[in-house]
Formats: C-alpha cells, sequence, structure tokens
C-alpha cells in the first residue's frame, strides 16, 4: 500500500514543479502592473517597489507552500487510513483522515496570520497598507492558478476512469486500468491543494479586505483598535478550533469508540457545531473584554461590543447552517439523491441528469435566501450605532458575516480535506491487491497483532468516503460565500478609493440610473458563463484524450498481470497535466486582460459616469458568480452520492441503473470539483487585482490613455476566450 | 507539447510586454494620490497584544506538525511487502 502512495505521491510532486514554474510567468504579469502603479504612477521608491513585489512573492510561496503540504500529508495518511481499515477499528480510520486534516487547516490557517501580523507590526506605516494588497494580490493569483489547473487535472484523470467501467464493465479502482493511479494523482492535486491553497488565500483576503476598510471608513483615532481587535480575535478562532477537535475527539472516543458500525457523518458534524457554538461565546467573551464597558476604549465603540459580536456571530452560525442546507441535496440519506436514483431508474442517463440539475437548482434558491437572511441580520444589527464611528456601516457588517464564516477557517478546511484522504484510502487500498497476497492473513496476525477483516474493511472505505463526499460538498459554498460576502468589503473600499481620488459621491455614479453600471452587470455575468464553459471544454477533451489512451492501452486478458502498469499511468498523468495547464493558462491570461481591459476602460475621461461599469462588474461577477458555483457544486455532489447509493446501499454494481448514475457523475465531476470551486478564487483575484487596475486607471497621469490601453487588453482578452475553445478542440481523427 | 506552450507562453509575453511598452511611453505626471491604505501606528499594549498572537501562531504550527507526525506514526513504516510481485 505504501508502494502505490509513493508512486501518487511522486506524480503530485512533478504536476507541482511544472506548476511552480507556470506561476513564475504569471507573476511576472502582476510584477510589472504592480511596479508599474507603485514605482510610475505612485512614485514610490525603489527599496519600498521592492519590498511590495517581495510581499507578492511571499503570497504565491504561501499558497503554493501550504499546497505542497497538504499534498504531503494526504499521502501519508491515505495509505495509513487504507492500513487502519483492516483492523475493525472505524474510529481510528476516521481519525487518521480528521487528524491530516485538521494538521493541514491549522497549520495554514497560523502561517497566514504570522504573515498578516508581521505586516501589521514590521513594515513601515507608508508601505503596510500597499504590502496587504500586494501580498493578498499573491496568494490569490497562487490559488486561482493552483485551483483552476487542480480542478482541471483531477476530472480529467476521474472522467477518464469512470468511463471505463462503462466501456469494458470493470470495477471501481481496478488496477488495470491506467486511469485509476492519475486519478489518485487528481485526488491530490485537485481536491486537496483546493481547499488548501484556497482556504489560505480566502483567509487572507478576507482579512486584507476588512483591513482596508476599517483603515478608509472608520474614524481615524478607532482605527488601531479595531485592527488589533480583528487579529485578536483571528488569533483565539486558532485556539477555539483546536479546543473543539480535542473535546469531539472525546466525546466521539466515548460514542463510538467501541462499535464496529457507526455513521461516518456524525462525528464530522459534531465538530462543525461545537466549534460554531465555542467560537460564537470566545467572540462575544472577547469583544467585551476588548471593547467593552471597562477596557478603556473611547465611549462611543464601548456600547458596540454587542453589536458587532452579534454581527459576527451571523457569520459563524452562517458557516455551520450552510453545510446543513447542502446536505439537503448531496447527502445519501437526503430525498434529492433518492429522487435522482429514482429518476435513473426507468429514465436512464437522461432524467438522472435532469433530476441532479434540479437539485442544484433547488439548492442556488434556499443557500441564496440563507445569505439574503443572514446579511439582512447583519445590516439590522449595524443599525444600532455603527454609522457613529465609520461611513457604510452595513457594508463593513457584510465583511464581518464573511469574517465569521472564516472563524472557524481551520475546522472547514478540516473536514474539506477528509474527503480527499478517504477518496485515496479506498483507491489504495484496491490498487494493493492485498486479498490476493497468499497467507496474507497470517503474515498480519503475525506482525501487527490483528486479524483483518477484508470485507468489513471495505466497507468502511466506501462508507467513509460517502461521507468524505458530503462534507466535501457542504465545505464549499462555505468558502464561496465568503469570496462574496469578502468581495462586497473589498468593492466598496474601491468605492472609497474612487471616492478619494475623483472627489465624487459615490451614490451619484453609482445608480441604475447610470447605463453604465448595467453595462457592468451585463459584462460580469458574460465572463462567469464563459468561465464555466472554458474550464469545462478544457476538461472535456482533456478526457477525451485520455480515455482514447487508455482504450488503446488497457489489457484485461485473463493472462496479462492484475497489478496497475507504472508506465502507461505516468503517461495518462503527462496527459492530465498537459490540458490542465493549457487549460489553466488561457484562462487567467483571459481574466487577467479583462480586468485590466475593463477597469481601464472604467477611466474617467469626461465625466465620472464610466467609472460605474468596473464597479458593476465586480459586483455582477461577485452575485452570478456565487449562484453559479452553488448550482454547480450541490448539483455534482447529488450526482456522486447518487452513484455511491447505488454501489453501497443498493448494492447493484454492472446494472444499468449504475451506468445511468455514473453518466450522472461524470457530468457532474467538472460542475463541483472544476467550475464552482475555481470561481471562488477568481472572484476575489478580479476583485483585488481590479483594486489595483482601478487606482491604475483613474490616477491623473493615467487615464486619458487608459481607454485605449484598455481597449487593447479586450482584444487580448478576446483572443483569449477566443482560443480556450477554438484552441482547446478534440482533435480530428487522423 | 511542452515546445507550443513555451511558444505561446513566449508570444503572450510579447503581447503584455508590448502593451506595458505602450503604458510607459505616457507622460509621466507626479500626482501621487490619497489612495493608500494608510495603516495606523498601533500603541505599546496593541503591539505587545499582537506579539502573544505571533506566539499562538506558532503554537498552532508546532500542533500543525505534531498532527503529522502523529498521523506518520499511526501506520507501519514499511509495507513493500504487500505489493505482489
Amino acid at each position: 500500500m505504501l508502494d502505490v502512495a509513493d508512486i501518487i505521491y511522486e506524480t503530485c510532486k512533478t504536476y507541482l514543479i511544472q506548476q511552480g514554474k507556470l506561476l513564475c510567468i504569471l507573476f511576472a504579469f502582476i510584477g510589472i502592473c504592480i511596479a508599474f502603479y507603485f514605482g510610475f504612477l505612485q512614485k514610490t521608491p525603489l527599496s519600498g517597489v521592492l519590498l511590495i513585489l517581495a510581499w507578492t512573492v511571499i503570497g504565491i510561496l504561501g499558497s503554493y507552500s501550504v499546497a505542497w503540504y497538504g499534498i504531503r500529508m494526504n499521502t501519508l495518511a491515505n495509505s495509513r487510513a487504507a492500513f487502519a481499515s483492516l483492523e475493525t477499528k472505524p474510529l481510528k480510520l476516521l481519525n487518521i483522515a480528521l487528524d491530516a486534516g485538521m494538521s493541514i487547516g491549522v497549520l495554514l490557517v497560523c502561517v497566514e496570520l504570522i504573515m498578516m501580523l508581521i505586516i501589521l507590526l514590521f513594515v513601515p506605516r507608508e508601505l503596510a497598507g500597499a504590502s496587504f494588497i500586494g501580498f493578498a494580490v499573491g496568494e490569490s493569483l497562487g490559488a486561482s492558478a493552483l485551483r483552476i489547473a487542480g480542478g482541471i487535472f483531477t476530472k480529467i484523470a476521474d472522467i477518464g476512469s469512470d468511463l471505463m467501467k462503462i466501456a469494458f464493465g470493470i470495477k471501481e479502482d481496478d488496477p488495470r486500468n491506467p486511469g485509476v493511479i492519475a486519478d489518485c494523482t487528481g485526488d491530490n492535486a485537485g481536491d486537496s491543494v483546493g481547499p488548501t491553497a484556497d482556504g489560505f488565500e480566502t483567509y487572507g483576503v478576507t482579512g486584507v479586505a476588512l483591513v482596508s476598510f476599517i483603515v478608509l471608513a472608520v474614524q481615524p483615532a478607532l482605527t488601531g483598535i479595531l485592527l488589533t481587535w480583528i487579529f485578536v480575535m483571528r488569533v483565539l478562532m486558532i485556539i477555539t478550533s483546536v479546543s473543539s477537535f480535542y473535546i469531539n475527539r472525546a466525546l466521539s472516543q466515548a460514542r463510538f469508540g467501541s462499535k464496529k458500525d457507526f455513521d461516518f457523518e456524525q462525528p464530522l458534524t459534531s465538530l462543525v457545531w461545537i466549534t460554531s457554538i465555542l467560537s460564537i461565546v470566545v467572540t462575544f467573551a472577547v469583544s467585551y473584554y476588548l471593547l467593552g464597558p471597562g477596557s478603556g476604549v473611547p465611549v462611543q465603540l464601548q456600547k458596540l461590543w454587542l453589536v458587532l459580536s452579534v454581527v459576527i456571530s451571523c457569520g459563524t452560525l452562517g458557516a455551520a447552517l450552510i453545510p446543513e442546507f447542502t446536505k439537503i441535496f448531496t447527502s445519501p440519506n437526503s430525498r434529492h439523491v433518492a429522487e435522482v436514483v429514482k429518476a435513473s431508474r426507468e429514465g436512464g442517463p437522461s432524467l438522472n441528469i435532469l433530476s441532479g440539475l434540479v437539485a442544484g437548482n433547488f439548492s442556488a434558491f434556499w443557500i441564496g435566501m440563507l445569505f439574503l437572511a443572514l446579511m439582512f441580520v447583519a445590516y439590522y444589527a449595524s443599525g444600532y450605532g455603527l454609522s457613529e464611528i465609520m461611513i457604510y456601516p452595513s457594508i463593513f457588517a457584510f465583511g464581518l458575516v464573511a469574517f465569521g464564516m472564516l472563524g472557524m477557517g481551520p475546522v472547514t478546511i478540516a473536514v474539506d480535506s477528509y474527503g480527499p484522504v478517504t477518496d485515496n484510502a479506498q483507491s489504495i487500498y484496491e490498487l494493493s491487491l492485498i486479498e490476493a497476497i497468499p497467507n496474507v492473513e497470517k503474515q498480519i496476525q503475525k506482525e501487527f497483532g490483528f486479524k483483518p477483516d477484508f470485507d468489513k474493511a471495505k466497507h468502511y472505505l466506501e462508507a467513509n468516503d460517502g461521507a468524505g463526499n458530503t462534507f466535501k460538498a457542504t465545505a464549499k459554498p462555505v468558502l464561496i460565500g465568503t469570496a462574496v460576502v469578502g468581495a462586497t468589503t473589498m468593492i466598496f473600499s474601491l468605492i472609497l478609493v474612487i471616492k478619494n481620488v475623483l472627489g465624487v459621491q459615490p451614490e451619484q455614479i453609482l445608480t441604475l440610473l447610470n447605463p453604465y453600471t448595467i453595462f457592468g452587470l451585463l459584462a460580469g455575468g458574460s465572463v462567469i458563463y464563459w468561465f464555466t464553459g472554458a474550464s469545462t471544454q478544457a476538461v472535456t477533451t482533456g478526457a477525451y484524450r485520455t480515455v482514447e489512451y487508455i482504450k488503446k492501452h488497457i489489457q484485461l486478458d485473463e493472462n496479462a498481470s492484475q497489478k496497475a502498469s507504472i508506465e502507461q499511468s505516468k503517461e495518462v498523468v503527462k496527459i492530465c497535466t498537459q490540458y490542465a495547464q493549457q487549460g489553466m493558462f488561457n484562462i487567467f491570461i483571459a481574466i487577467f486582460s479583462f480586468t485590466l481591459a475593463f477597469s481601464f476602460l472604467s477611466a474617467p475621461v469626461n465625466g465620472n459616469e464610466p467609472v460605474a461599469f468596473f464597479v458593476s462588474y465586480l459586483i455582477s461577477i461577485a452575485v452570478f458568480g456565487l449562484f453559479q458555483a452553488v448550482f454547480m457544486a450541490n448539483a455534482g455532489g447529488c450526482w456522486d452520492n447518487a452513484k455511491k447509493v447505488v454501489e453501497v446501499d443498493l448494492q447493484e454494481k454492472g446494472t444499468p441503473l449504475h451506468e445511468a448514475t455514473i453518466v450522472g457523475d461524470t457530468v457532474g465531476d467538472p460542475f463541483k470539483d472544476t467550475s464552482s470551486v475555481a470561481l471562488n478564487p477568481i472572484i476575489k483575484f478580479t476583485t483585488l487585482f481590479g483594486l489595483l487596475a482601478m487606482e491604475i486607471a483613474i490616477s491623473e497621469s493615467f487615464r486619458n490613455v487608459a481607454p485605449y490601453v484598455g481597449g487593447i487588453f479586450l482584444v487580448i482578452a478576446l483572443f483569449f476566450v477566443w482560443r480556450s475553445f477554438y484552441g482547446m478542440r478534440i482533435p480530428a481523427k487522423e | 507539447m511542452e515546445i507550443i506552450i513555451k511558444k505561446r507562453v513566449v508570444k503572450a509575453i510579447h503581447e503584455g510586454l508590448l502593451s506595458l511598452t505602450m503604458l510607459s511611453l505616457t507622460p509621466a505626471i507626479a500626482a501621487a494620490s490619497e489612495a493608500n491604505l494608510k495603516i495606523p501606528n498601533l500603541s505599546q499594549g496593541q503591539n505587545n497584544l499582537l506579539l502573544y498572537g505571533i506566539m499562538v501562531c506558532i503554537l498552532g504550527m508546532l500542533f500543525g506538525f505534531y498532527q503529522f507526525m502523529q498521523v506518520k506514526k499511526s501506520g507501519p513504516i514499511n509495507l513493500c511487502w504487500m505489493w505482489p510481485t
């Protein structure tokens, strides 16, 4: 089992190194923009520009290295979990995967906070703000690139190996299928790297959004106090997450320690709720201690501790409620999943797909409503006195909701990272062919002192994988939600910058009566739909090539080796990498160019109206992105677990029903793990980088030429949009 | 394939550089905007509090590594014998 894990880790390494090279190229683009703005337009001294660029590099390296750590952790945990399954101790199996997730979650939040605190405490004041922005842009760049490429990679491999089940009637994780190892690599490169890099970025960017809003909107005398309060809260959230983890560990031990069978979702659910409740308690206590009566802060702030705590708790509660809402649509026990299975029994793949789309659409409705409710409560609470110390208090409240959602960041990431470990563990078990080894039972008994139970082991691994699927699905809307809510705050920082530079009242230009506002909304919607299409197209062509390759090389004769072929597996990995990088490159350059194009085209040449164009573009991608992402993530989760139900609960593998659910699952694959998850970093990257781009566009020395340069970038963007389909088509048969 | 990607990258870089050369030709008028985020100076007490924060984060990292070792230890070190030859 360790052998297989090693191959997986090796291929992951090759992939990550290639990704690193590509990141360097992307950094060159961003670096030039940063240097141009600060060095040329702002006249920051060279040392200052270099410091800001250094923070950008640190941001990219941060995303990149936590991704690396995540992969290493996962590849260690997967083989351990596979082996532990033999021991008939399901709790031990669960704990290995959860330990791994917690390790990643806590570590990345700590690294993030240390870096941000260093900027806050040690960087010279005149450069600290810019360093924050540089750092966040870097993180966001790294996370977007890793998320997009990883998402494409994992699903090419997944679809490629899944379709073999229909084509040849072989079972899941059959070692003779060269796609299986690539699929495991993909689980790490996509599903493990994704939440790690994404979580790291989300945590940082939301923080920077709040920092910039506080600095721009709050009375100068109070900014120091509020910044300290925000950061102390974030630090304490690490302690609450770790404490909840241990409390939950003890509880699970008491409840399930001796049981041979239990629902793997339960300990994860209780972990989320314990953390949420503990975080809310700590929020109130710390806010009272730092800001409340007797804390020595100015009087007008003292009465606000309660309002601020209530607003943050909306977010923390949301982080526990959103998973519950998601389960309604994606859990194996849910009605929607049952409906998909029922629909496919008579209706085959077509009704399966329709029914899954229904689940996705309904989930977008309910989760959208949940966000509306949470943000409304936050808005309502912000009406109680926040306006005395800042402008636009409700926007600050929205930012705090995102902050509250991330309060339990380590745990959200831990349950998200649980999925890839369990998924891999199951594959590794099958790939190791352990049952076929003669006398293996006695050998294990002798060396490790227990008698392995193979049937039970397989059952545990399958059930655990189902729980992993569900929790992977539940974490997605939380991360997407923070992107949107956090982006709102960032956008308003941008609006305040515009207000300061141009000296206009934002209310005058940002209205629905300004045609540019409408144009921006339309542009945002277009970009989101193009992005969905482009990322799915990369998966489709890549999967086509993979399927073609595997069909040609798979050896299913009776005499052929039952083992996985290393050479062919590596070839499949190569195909996946190639398409992932090509797709990512097209997409990223287009997104980058669109941001520059739209912001430059919004430059105020004759009057200030055009400025609204870029602002509403940002709002639009956030809103469209939220719904598109939630819809796709949950539809995909629903299809995935419908297949799981057929395999595990109904035991109908190899039937037409199973085939119908496999078709649904392959449709859902790019939905849930490519397009939807990449929207989160894309939204944040555009918003953050857009702040910089807009500052360039409105600076006096540049605004007159900006529209022309914007036009050039629009042409570049459109070219890459064109290429993301016409340059990525399935090659014609020779 | 890598060569093709490289070619594309080079092409894209050229396109980027071209547009940036155009940018740099624009007349430079010194106008530092008010856009910069001005991070305030923190008081001694706030500074100290946040330094403790860094310490907590370092402890958190240690927790992360501890978990890493726990997982590493939880399985047999060498299972190569399980791989059938």
